[in-house]
């Protein structure tokens, strides 16, 4: 990681995020609760207290003030700014689309100059390994048939080498039952190997490629593999919801990214319908182990059929696109 | 100085749009620039002020953001109001949609934004011309799309592979985000290329100038804030001056997360990468980072209005 980037100086995100909050309409939200004026900074207090009460009505779930306070003072600080804190002022304070991203691109920029990968590896919710790089941007394009079954992604993947010598790679991944994985460039795919590692649906295992490079790379170097997946989804892979008297089934497949063992950057989703989705939510959530979503957005917009989302930063939380799935009666029986 | 040479007899982007010297031979679907002439329209801000009438109070709305339930609002509330017809906006919203994507527009779909949004009758004729001219070339469109960009990038892979003395292959593959109005085309400067062709998947990729302007049309519009990739690769010219050969890769506009590394297929090649801001003269050496043999790479979080010369 040494060296990654030639820049020297950047916009913190913690002066990001003090520069919206001082300038309107955001300075207008926290405003009311000041209780005790000091000056004319940012009241920590006052942000927190109308953090909770915006968190808890967009999440349905209680946040009080004194818990997200040491949060606020970390990130108007600068010390400690993730990908969830992030979250959680956008979803508390509906910053623009340009300015979350702003925002998200600095916090992405402090993890990646500050070598933080080392230190943040405990925690993540994938089984622990040795990296040998970093894993610089990536992007899934996914196809879903008619009946909401994902047939098969395409991964490429620009990646920094973190090690001397290194001769291969190994993206790991949880997804439902794989056909077939081609390489389309970038080396040579030696081993598929598949794991029961704990995973988000438990029908779901871990998958781990082993990509055999063109040549011995040395730290530093920079790299892109793609790769295809062919799926074979099966009901067993949806989601199933059912009506209190459980007469009526109603079945729901997703595409998620993340939560992530080290910080991945640029993160590109795009999903490719074959037939309209339907009820396709975009959600975020702050862990996938106890399923709290952080954010449901509906899209609007039902007559697409290419949706997608783009995060320079995914490493606390994960984020994906839910939709229904309307399996035949014939894979149903 | 060997580098400010080559530098000088290379095209540096002003920081104001200079006139474009377009080829005449080029062929635009009529469809995407009378979409692109469509939306520039109606976002300025009189037909802006209409639109806003019909946001729902609680809607977050970006600025210059055209939302197709807005506008969908717009064409039923003015068609009721003019002709008494009933129709929800729902219907509208798909035609909407196609229109601001340019996918598709027909003459009604035109004369239904000019009700809504009370078009002057020389901006509707103006439009319908541009739409009837069969896929031909309307440079004020193309310099529309110079001026105001409608996609940024955010992310690139950039390889240079160096194969011969004179000759360098050139491969991007890049995730490209539309701004708010949605994006049908952009226009990109790439190095100049030896034979004037550029494979492309996500799009197709026209020369419009001498001076490495390419047009490229993407296959299937943008819907506003979403995302495509698109990758290129072509070959382009070394320039030869004293023995020292150099690529220059022009960054105009802003490349966010930007991966780029240069190879050589040949050994015994010793590379300099310096970066430079258009319209400056000074340049930053930056080949110390992560240099090896025949081989450099390195990752800019951001590269905006710049030049990243190589030479060996």
């Amino acid at each position: 990681m040494q060296n990654l980037t030639s820049e020297q100086a950047s916009v913190l995100p913690g002066t990001i995020i003090t520069s919206l909050l001082s300038r309107s309409p955001y300075r207008e939200k926290w405003g009311p609760f000041v209780q005790r004026r000091r000056g004319n900074g940012i009241n920590q207090r006052a942000v927190a207290t109308f953090m909770a009460y915006e968190l808890s009505d967009k999440t349905g779930k209680e946040h009080s003030p004194e818990q997200i306070k040491d949060r606020v003072a970390r990130a108007l600080k600068g010390d400690v700014f993730t990908d969830e804190t992030v979250d959680l002022f956008d979803i508390a304070f509906e910053f623009t689309h340009q300015e979350s991203e702003e925002l998200r691109r600095a916090v992405a920029f402090r993890y990646q100059s500050q070598h933080l990968q080392q230190e943040v590896r405990k925690g993540g919710f994938l089984p622990e390994r040795e990296e040998n790089h970093v894993s610089l941007g990536i992007t899934f394009v996914m196809h879903i048939d008619k009946c909401g079954f994902i047939t098969h992604f395409e991964v490429t993947e620009t990646v920094q080498i973190d090690v001397e010598e290194t001769r291969f790679i190994s993206p790991l991944f949880e997804s439902a039952g794989m056909n077939q994985t081609t390489m389309l460039f970038g080396g040579e795919l030696v081993e598929v190997n598949e794991s029961d590692g704990e995973t988000y649906n438990e029908n779901n295992s871990i998958w781990a490629l082993k990509i055999k490079l063109p040549r011995v790379f040395y730290k530093g170097e920079i790299h892109q593999v793609s790769y295809q997946c062919d799926l074979n989804e099966g009901l067993d892979d949806l989601l199933v919801t059912s009506t209190p008297d459980g007469t009526d089934k109603k079945y729901i497949n997703q595409a998620t990214l993340g939560p992530f063992v080290t910080p991945h950057y640029n993160l590109t989703l795009i999903l490719k319908f074959e037939e309209a989705p339907k009820n396709l939510t975009r959600n975020v959530w702050r862990s996938l182990k106890d399923h709290e979503k952080m954010v449901t957005r509906a899209m609007e917009d039902n007559s697409s059929l290419t949706f997608t989302a783009f995060y320079p930063l995914l490493f606390k939380t994960a984020f994906g696109f839910i939709w229904d799935a309307t399996p035949t009666p014939h894979e149903i029986s | 100085m060997k580098l400010a040479e080559h530098l000088e007899s290379f095209y540096i982007m002003p920081a104001s749009a200079p006139t474009l010297s377009l080829n005449v031979d080029v062929r635009v679907s009529s469809m995407v620039l009378t979409s692109t002439l469509l939306r520039r329209i109606i976002a300025q801000p009189e037909a802006m002020k209409i639109m806003q009438q019909h946001y729902p109070e609680s809607a977050k709305v970006e600025e210059g953001e055209l939302s197709v339930r807005a506008i969908s609002r717009v064409i039923a509330e003015s068609q009721r109001r003019i002709y008494g017809v009933d129709t929800p906006p729902a219907q509208y919203k798909d035609r909407v949609r196609r229109a601001l994507a340019g996918q598709s527009i027909t003459p009604s779909t035109i004369h239904l934004f000019a009700d809504a949004f009370e078009f002057e009758p020389k901006t509707v004729e103006k439009l319908l011309a541009q739409l009837s001219q069969e896929n031909a070339l309307s440079s004020s469109a193309l310099a529309y799309l110079q001026e105001f960009p409608q996609a940024s990038v955010h992310h690139a892979f950039i390889d240079v592979s160096v194969r011969e003395e004179e000759l360098s292959t050139l491969s991007i593959n890049c995730v490209i985000a539309s701004l708010e109005l949605g994006c049908s085309s952009v226009i990109v400067i790439l190095p100049s290329s030896r034979a004037g062709t550029c494979k492309a998947t996500g799009c197709v990729a026209t020369q419009i100038s001498d001076e490495g302007h390419w047009l490229l049309e993407l296959d299937e519009p943008l819907a506003p804030l979403s995302h495509a990739v698109l990758t290129l690769e072509l070959d382009i010219e070394t320039s030869t001056k004293d023995a020292t050969h150099a690529i220059n890769l022009p960054f105009v506009g802003k490349y966010h997360a930007t991966a780029l590394r240069v190879q050589a297929e040949h050994d015994q090649c010793e590379f300099r990468i310096h970066r430079q801001k258009m319209g400056s003269l000074d340049s930053t050496d930056i080949t110390d980072f992560n240099r090896l043999q025949n081989r450099w790479s390195m990752y800019f979080s951001a590269l905006e209005n710049e030049v990243v010369s190589i030479t060996w």
